[in-house]
């Protein structure tokens, strides 16, 4: 028993200075986090005293209640807009891609190769390069200043119809041999046994939708003029560019708005989330 | 052999089609351009100018059904559902990434606005005047900089981390959480809070604890020399912890059989580490490399957060460069458009280089 003891204390102490260092590269990678919700949390005099507090000192809502109302900025209306914009793209893009993926998965036709190429074209060309048409677009379907320049031209999302691919090619040819018997049709066998079998796949790619619409900052910024259409990101500009000069507790506040929401659902999806990550970027 | 040659039948049919697709799309265009008379051309009867569109799409449709009947197995029955299926995921492939390929390499021979794209034609003049213009060749250059140094260290990095995080251990495990929690966080708020870490002032965080150490403050985002590196440091901070879990991940799956008989023939950790580690998750690595070169291309979001391409024109990139042009000046649309297909280019090119000169090296 007490050779155990020793042993372990031997490990742990041989341990150490390798565990103290990840816990300094730890501290690297959250303390940006805590030094915004500080921030935030601090009043302007405070944010910008010298010698810097590395704790409120006096708890101020400042920030937050300035953004909420006493400043110009119409908060409700972004959050509305990131909301409907991320479950208007993710409602979309299940529409188009699952019946997609099935017929990837589970058909064979003629042209197949090339559609699918098509799929990893997509995958391959950057928004940063196809922007501007679709700005045109927009604009020549008059559908400048609403969401829609927001959801449509993300529907078809190539990462996912590839996902899912890999997903229904995992279901058993039995169950949906079985299901034909019965004489099922092919919408039911696609939303009674595909879709529930590859519930986690489906998961995945709404997560990934979710994380990458609400943060999009790039698309937003150039499909939008006018500020009733446009999400939480951009209203971190708007606060940063505001005429009474840079207030970094109010910046930090807004900034809190849009990361909360990340962040929860990161806590409730914690070990999912870091597995769907990496499996994909196997696949 | 009947097969075969209907086959080969579909497929020049389909091919046929596609060019007078794309012909037709051209036609139409043009047409939209110049006050040519359209009556002339085929004649209203055959669809004026839609009449090349309308050929490929029947020829298309023809050689598709044709083609149908030459493949084998599957659900014979259902020979038309999986077109049914796939339609509305190609319709929007078509106008919202295809067409805009397309669109771009066009309006790149054009002078225009967003409000009257095609204004002159001006043939590859916006090609010779992107080569002569100064800010486009700082662009080029710090994109090229920022990539491969960002590309650089986050494998660098993140091969380290995951060595390091690899086993499985509380310690470990909380770490990687803390490492990905970046990867979620979107661009803008993250480029915010580091900018307000990096603030140059005496309230600025990263000064007051340099200090501590003794370092003189540094005018991180307001010195050319080191705004570059700042943004390249947000981005590497933001990367690491998912490419770290995806190298982990595939040194998981190494089978353990491997590393026990290099522990029983004594190979040293270095030895280990080069003839089995790297090779089993080459595949990975290789994959990961060029996910992060192409995305490197593109970097956009933290930098117009950060710097907006200053001081002067120190961190000024490509994909600020089409922004501005394309939308922001006037008339220059088609200047903008011509960097796009130079970033796109250029990025197709690497990424056939990077399958050409590793795909052979890589263990699968």
């Amino acid at each position: 028993m007490q050779e155990e003891a020793r042993r372990c204390l031997r490990r742990f102490i041989r341990r150490l200075p390798g565990d103290l260092l990840k816990l300094a590269i730890v501290l690297c990678f959250v303390f940006p986090f805590y030094w915004m919700i500080c921030t935030a949390f601090k009043s302007y005099a405070e944010a910008i005293r010298v010698p810097v507090t590395f704790w409120p000192e006096q708890f101020s809502t400042d920030g937050i209640t300035s953004i909420l109302g006493a400043r110009n900025v119409d908060v409700l209306q972004y959050l509305t807009n990131s909301v409907l914009i991320t479950f208007g793209t993710i409602l979309l893009q299940m529409i188009i891609l699952i019946p997609a993926a099935y017929a990837f998965a589970r058909f064979r036709f003629f042209g197949k190769n090339v559609y699918f190429a098509l799929v990893l074209l997509a995958l391959m060309i950057p928004m940063q390069v196809t922007y501007i048409t679709v700005y045109l677009t927009m604009a020549d379907w008059n559908l400048l200043g609403t969401l829609w320049p927001q959801i449509l031209p993300h529907g078809a999302n190539a990462f996912g119809i590839f996902l899912l691919r890999q997903g229904f090619k995992q279901v058993p040819d039995e169950i949906i041999e079985s299901a034909q018997m019965d004489s099922a049709s092919q919408l039911q066998i696609i939303l009674q046994i595909m879709v529930p079998m590859c519930k986690s796949s489906i998961l995945t790619i709404m997560l990934f939708s979710f994380v990458g619409t609400w943060n999009n900052y790039f698309w937003p910024l150039v499909m939008t003029n006018s500020e009733a259409v446009r999400p939480l990101t951009m209203m971190l500009v708007r606060v940063l560019d505001s005429e009474l000069g840079t207030r970094w507790n109010e910046i930090m506040a807004a900034n809190l708005l849009i990361v909360i929401p990340v962040l929860l659902v990161y806590v409730f999806t914690s070990g999912k989330i870091i597995k769907a990550f990496t499996y994909n970027g196997i696949k | 052999m009947k097969r075969m040659r209907v086959k080969f039948l579909a497929v020049s049919g389909s091919v046929l089609s596609v060019l007078l697709l794309l012909g037709g799309a051209l036609l139409i265009k043009i047409a939209g351009i110049s006050d040519i008379p359209q009556a002339g051309f085929p004649g209203a009867l055959l669809g004026g100018r839609y009449f090349l569109i309308i050929l490929g799409v029947v020829l298309g449709v023809a050689s598709t059904c044709l083609g149908s009947t030459a493949v084998e197995g599957g659900l014979q029955k259902k020979r038309y559902f999986p077109y049914l299926l796939i339609a509305p995921a190609m319709v929007f492939l078509l106008i919202f990434v295809v067409y805009p390929i397309l669109n771009v390499l066009f309006l790149s021979f054009f002078r225009g606005s967003v409000q009257n794209p095609t204004k002159e034609f001006v043939g590859l003049k916006n090609y010779i005047a992107l080569s002569e213009k100064s800010q486009f060749i700082v662009s080029v250059k710090n994109t090229f900089f920022y990539a491969a140094i960002f590309v650089t260290l986050v494998i660098v990095c993140s091969l380290l981390m995951a060595l390091w995080l690899f086993d499985d251990r509380k310690i470990n495990k909380f770490s990687q959480t803390a490492v990905f929690t970046p990867h979620l966080i979107a661009t803008v708020s993250c480029a915010f809070i580091w900018r307000w870490i990096m603030d140059f002032n005496d309230y600025g965080v990263l000064n007051t604890v340099l200090s501590l150490f003794g370092i003189s403050p540094v005018p991180w985002l307001e010195s050319s020399k080191t705004a570059m590196w700042a943004i390249i440091v947000m981005n590497v901070w933001k990367n690491i912890g998912y490419y770290t879990l995806i190298l982990i991940a595939a040194m998981k799956n190494i089978p353990a059989e491997i590393f026990e008989a290099a522990v029983l023939d004594n190979a040293s950790r270095t030895k280990r580490f080069f003839k089995i580690i790297l090779p089993m998750i080459s595949p990975q690595l290789f994959v990961t490399l060029i996910l992060l070169t192409i995305g490197s291309f593109n970097v956009f979001d933290s930098v117009n957060a950060m710097t907006a391409g200053g001081p002067g024109s120190s961190t000024e990139v490509i994909a600020r460069f089409i922004y501005l042009f394309a939308f922001g000046n006037v008339n220059s649309l088609g200047l903008g458009c011509s960097a796009a297909v130079f970033l796109m280019s250029i990025q197709l090119v690497l990424t056939a280089a990077y399958f050409k000169l590793l795909a052979r090296r890589v263990h699968y």
